[in-house]
């Protein structure tokens, strides 16, 4: 069964009729029979040297949908069935000085079926050692379906199977993302420290975090093929370190870590469906992009008469690309803290990584047809080799002039270089057609690498077009990346009094971003038209590098090419804060940051940026304290081809008002700006129809340039209301609540309906909940709870992709649970 | 293309700042920390550094006579469960490091004055530097609290007892007031809206912790963000798949960081997007400009017919060791 499959059966059996499930759980609530008295607070029970609490909630949950259920899996996905929403043991020694530990927690949530399972352990013994694990294991579904979605027309396919031949093409509309996942992800984190608080202690640490997992990935190779993605990632990291205390106030520590990063990600292509067939039946893949106007995937997809696949089309019978990843990187780092002066304090940090990252086995092996190439079989292989060297050095210290003023300095150096090598050889096979085997050429010339020749191939010579690849090549590609980067941030501060104080700095920063690719290529062109791609005729001339053959073959030995490219920037910045508190119930911030550059790496990069913040908290009366909060954000590229600007502007605020013991509410409002707009070129020429009326790109022919506008605007709201009528039952009622709204770019603007539709940018996301808490004896608590999460997205007049693949959902669930305490 | 500058300004300042902390020879303290409380509060160019004169001390068992339900009931009791209390147990430090007095200072001038309030360290009315100077006399060791005397939280008068509370916490663990986020939330209230988006990081499901990302104590990057053990941004500890090292590194990833296309606390697109169609977002870098690296798209990616998302053909978009235009990872 397929994953979607899966989800939207989950969501069939969410369908329940759990009203009655709710009043039978309810009914034990409302005989307030056995009535002790309200805890005020857990005492626990003591028993031997230990004061022990421990708390289980355990109930079940009551979920019906409507709607997407794939959209509400990706963003909720809290399914029904029994849980433990919580489980916690705390001890704690009464003198201080128990057997094995002195003080543990353990706490647990989520278990039984929910997306997010998390465990917490805290166990240690005053000054013997300290031991903390938790463990987190998140389900992360994702099937929004607009992403990597090619948004297919409803345009029909002539002699199409049923369902791609109507008036309407319903199956050409995608309703699953090709990049849907069912992943699951497990981080464990483990530390064990040592002597807490001896002169010398001993830090040992070990993480480890796995992803595994069904996805939906894509490649293009004439076609769009959806593949099956089976996830296996692995990352083990250990850790041993020391702390040393030799001088009053000074810790010394030194750390080695190693980091154990496996990769084994096998992607295969099983979706042959079974109503595209060949003409001697054989089911191929013809990927997922549909669109009959624009040849997608092919002219004349399926043959008049029969209904056959046009066997010239692109499709795939099948394909595998898998290797095995690894990557081990050691770590050394010294750190340094010290507050031996007394008017100084020091922190340092220097570490160097050294790694080494390899691609064992790796194999790429499509089969099939790229028409535009005659492709059939192509078997890809070859080692693949890096490093992966980082170097940092940290620095930051503290001058306390007086009590008033101090001199901060912040020093930052990072130096990465990633060099990397694929030594690839790949040998291609090409046919007519997709009913004939692979033409399998025997040359006398010497080819780069020998070449296992497909199973079904057949001696001969191979059909070739002007744009099929070598039919041997071994390529070297050896790339490098670096980046070297200093920061340095130096403060003044002042604190006039206990209620004021303020700061002025400056930051500068210098970044050195080097890149590097060199290539070179070893080839054979096999006839037929040898002379193709580097050696393709140049005024009746072979080309540099390329050798004639008595076979008829074509040898190519490409000239190293290497390209570098440097980028320099240097960003100055100036820094201010300032806060306030002028009484112990309020207090105020305000913070900001001019910075201006003198280039940017990415064309989205800010050259000036000016960041304010403001925070404020005021506390009026016992009963009632307010939030106030204004963020602005304003960053620009603005010269000449880019013309980049952009903000983000956040408001905020919130009041706490709790007038007795018995009430309580929070109140909330957030507004946020979003705005960006920046030059950009693209081609958007639909058939038949004249290009949209903007002017040239510059030095790119065939493309327009226009000013590509974004708004999005959000407004959020939250309330939370608690009642406590009498001492036995406590009310919850409250809502978060977000709208957004806002606008992009068309980039289809000759259409009348617009292919990609907004989506989430004109959408809705209100999820109001309410519940009682009913303590019907001691230490017992049952719980009755709803919550409603609702999602609509604003529909795109006539969008193929909102009439027949909405994702909007409605969801209720209902979680009835006890908690018992003691 | 600008020339390189001179780093020699960024470099040499911290040198001569380190020079000047070694060869002051008012400065260093060396273990001589102030004799009396007078002096401690006379001391210019200080930290907090605690009197080392027994004479001046009382021990917990003093306080308890008055506070052991003063300000509120159980009061002391609440201490004496506390993490806290095992400071009285430490029979090798000196008594500034045991019970109330290693973070209220010495207690003799205030039981002599019948509680004056004056002649003690009260936290109400202190300064964030204050308070965490005392807090960090002890909760100075390791990585995590190196830099809270520069951190973000102390520059803006937020101390220790801002989130923690030695006296009534609410969450036993760390004596947090208050469990995280809302505890964050309290002051960060602007994050609180990103999170409650439809794309979002789990924050509020407890999933993911605002510490994961950043470290509330402090640190030596921006943002007080958290970096891996192998100082690569800390996104890749939960996305290792994204790490490479890669053949072919898609050189935003790794020279602009994630956030160069992502929000990573929630947006209103997917895959926390900055913008709502992938197409866009990639357009804006891949467009011809005169000082932009990234090559701008081909010709033949009509917008109108095709090609209506990126990241279905340049699937391996984050980095590939196979495909110099990302189709494979």
């Amino acid at each position: 069964m397929s994953v979607p499959e899966q989800g939207r059966k989950s969501a069939r059996n969410r369908r329940v009729a759990w009203a009655p499930v709710v009043m039978a759980a309810l009914l034990p609530l409302s005989t307030s029979m056995v009535l002790g008295q309200q805890e005020d607070e857990q005492k626990g029970v003591e028993q031997d040297n230990y004061n022990i609490k421990q708390s289980i909630e355990f109930g079940g949950r009551f979920t019906s949908t409507s709607g997407d259920p794939q959209a509400y899996n990706t963003f909720v996905n809290l399914r029904q069935g029994a849980r433990l929403f919580g489980f916690t043991t705390e001890m704690r020694s009464l003198n201080h000085h128990g057997t094995l530990f002195d003080n543990l927690y353990f706490n647990n949530f989520g278990y039984g079926g929910d997306p997010y399972d998390v465990s917490r352990l805290r166990i240690g013994k005053n000054r013997w050692y300290s031991f903390d694990a938790m463990f987190r294991k998140d389900q992360n579904f994702w099937n929004y379906s607009l992403q990597a979605n090619p948004l297919n027309p409803t345009t029909p396919f002539p002699n199409g199977p049923p369902g791609y031949d109507s008036t309407t093409c319903t199956a050409c509309v995608l309703t699953n993302s090709p990049h849907l996942q069912s992943t699951r992800r497990k981080l464990g984190d483990y530390n064990l420290l040592l002597r807490p608080d001896g002169n010398v202690r001993l830090r040992l640490g070990y993480a480890r975090n796995t992803v595994e997992g069904p996805a939906f990935s894509t490649i293009h190779q004439g076609t769009e093929q959806l593949l099956h993605e089976n996830w296996r990632t692995t990352v083990n990291t250990y850790r041993v370190g020391v702390d040393f205390r030799v001088l009053p106030r000074t810790n010394i520590s030194y750390d080695q870590i190693l980091t154990y990063n496996k990769g084994d990600n096998l992607q295969t292509d099983p979706n042959q469906n079974p109503l595209f067939q060949l003409s001697n039946s054989q089911a191929v893949d013809l990927g997922v992009s549909f669109n009959a106007g624009a040849n997608q995937p092919c002219s004349s997809t399926f043959q008049a008469g029969t209904g056959f696949v046009n066997p010239v089309c692109n499709a795939y019978f099948s394909y595998l690309d898998h290797g095995r990843a690894r990557t081990n990187v050691p770590t050394e780092q010294l750190s340094l803290q010290s507050n031996y002066w007394k008017a100084w304090d020091f922190a340092a940090r220097a570490s160097y990584s050294g790694g080494d990252t390899d691609v064992f086995d790796y194999v790429q092996s499509p089969f099939g047809r790229e028409s535009r190439t005659n492709l059939r079989n192509q078997l890809t292989t070859g080692p693949i080799h890096g490093r992966h060297v980082t170097a940092t050095a940290d620095f930051g210290a503290t001058w306390h002039i007086t009590n008033q003023l101090s001199f901060i300095d912040l020093f930052h150096y990072s130096n990465w270089h990633n060099p990397v090598r694929f030594t690839s050889t790949a040998c291609s096979f090409f046919s007519p057609d997709l009913l004939t085997p692979a033409n399998v050429f025997s040359p006398t010339a010497t080819p780069p690498a020998s070449c296992a020749p497909p199973t079904d191939g057949t001696v001969g010579t191979p059909v070739h077009s002007n744009s099929s690849a070598p039919d041997v090549a071994v390529v070297i590609n050896s790339n490098l990346l670096k980046q070297d980067e200093k920061t340095n941030l130096a403060e003044l501060e002042y604190q006039f009094s206990s209620k004021i104080g303020m700061r002025v700095g400056y930051r500068y920063r210098h970044r050195a971003v080097d890149d590097g690719f060199f290539a070179t290529t070893n080839a054979i062109f096999f006839p037929n038209n040898a002379a193709r791609g580097s050696c393709a005729l140049v005024s009746g001339v072979l080309p540099e590098g390329c050798t004639q053959n008595a076979d008829g073959s074509i040898s190519f030995v490409s000239p190293a090419s290497n390209d570098t490219g440097e980028t320099f920037i240097d960003e100055h910045a100036a820094v201010f804060g300032i806060w306030f508190r002028p009484t112990r119930d309020f207090r105020i911030s305000f913070d900001t940051e001019l910075m201006s550059a003198d280039n940017a790496f990415t064309r989205i990069s800010p050259r000036q940026l000016q960041e304010y913040r403001v925070r404020s908290k005021y506390k009026v009366a016992d009963w009632l304290s307010l939030n106030g909060s204004v963020t602005i954000f304003e960053g620009r590229n603005n010269v000449f081809q880019v013309n980049d600007l952009n903000h983000n502007h956040a408001y905020g605020f919130a009041a706490m008002i709790q007038p007795n013991e018995k009430l309580g509410i929070e109140i909330g409002y957030e507004y946020n700006d979003v705005f960006s707009h920046i030059l950009i070129c693209y081609i958007s020429v639909a058939a038949g129809q004249p290009g949209p009326d903007i002017q040239a790109c510059p030095d790119v022919p065939g493309l327009e340039q226009q000013l590509s506008t974004y708004t999005n605007k959000s407004h959020y709201g939250f309330f939370d209301i608690t009642v406590t009528p009498v001492r036995r039952v406590t009310a919850r009622l409250g809502a978060n609540l977000t709208g957004t709204s806002g606008s992009e770019l068309r980039l289809d603007p000759q259409a009348l309906i617009p292919n990609a539709v907004t989506g989430s940018l004109n959408s809705k996301y209100l999820h109001p909940y309410g519940g009682v808490d009913y303590r019907f004896a001691k230490s017992w608590t049952g719980k009755a709870y709803w919550d409603y999460y609702g999602y609509h997205e604003d529909p795109t007049t006539g969008a193929v992709q909102d009439l027949f693949a909405t994702r909007n959902f409605r969801g209720n669930l209902v979680t009835l649970s006890v908690r018992y305490a003691f | 293309m600008p020339k390189p500058r001179s780093l020699c300004a960024s470099a040499i300042a911290p040198t001569i700042f380190a020079l000047i902390a070694i060869t002051m020879p008012g400065s260093a303290a060396g273990g001589r920390p102030a004799k009396d409380k007078n002096k401690e509060k006379q001391a210019s160019h200080s930290k907090y550094q605690p009197s080392t004169d027994p004479s001046q001390y009382v021990g917990a068992e003093v306080c308890k006579t008055c506070h052991e339900d003063m300000p509120s009931k159980g009061f002391y009791k609440g201490y004496e469960d506390s993490p806290h209390f095992v400071t009285t147990l430490d029979t090798k430090k000196g008594p500034e490091w045991h019970g109330c007095e290693a973070c209220h200072g010495p207690g003799k001038e205030h039981v002599e004055g019948g509680g004056d309030k004056s002649k003690i360290f009260t936290f109400k009315n202190a300064s964030a530097k204050e308070i965490s100077d005392r807090c960090l006399t002890c909760h100075t060791y390791g990585e995590e609290h190196s830099n809270f005397a520069r951190s973000a939280h102390v520059q803006n008068n937020v101390s220790c007892i801002d989130c923690h509370s030695p006296h009534a916490a609410k969450d036993s663990q760390f004596l947090m007031k208050e469990k995280a986020p809302q505890l964050c939330y309290g002051c960060h209230q602007e994050v609180k809206q990103p999170f409650n988006r439809p794309f979002r990081h789990r924050v509020n499901e407890g999933l993911v912790q605002c510490n994961d990302c950043h470290n509330p104590h402090g640190g030596f990057l921006n943002r007080q963000l958290r970096a891996t053990s192998t100082q690569d941004t800390g996104c890749f500890k939960c996305h290792s798949d994204k790490a490479g090292p890669f053949v072919y590194e898609h050189e935003a990833v790794k020279v602009e960081g994630c956030v160069a296309c992502h929000a990573p606390h929630g947006t209103s697109n997917p895959r926390l997007l900055k913008r709502a169609q992938v197409n866009l977002l990639c357009l804006e870098c891949h467009a011809f400009s005169a000082d932009a690296g990234a090559p701008a798209i081909p010709t033949f990616h009509n917008q109108a017919q095709k090609y209506q998302a990126c990241t279905m053909c340049h699937a391996a978009i984050h980095g590939s060791n196979s495909s110099h235009v990302f189709f494979t990872p």
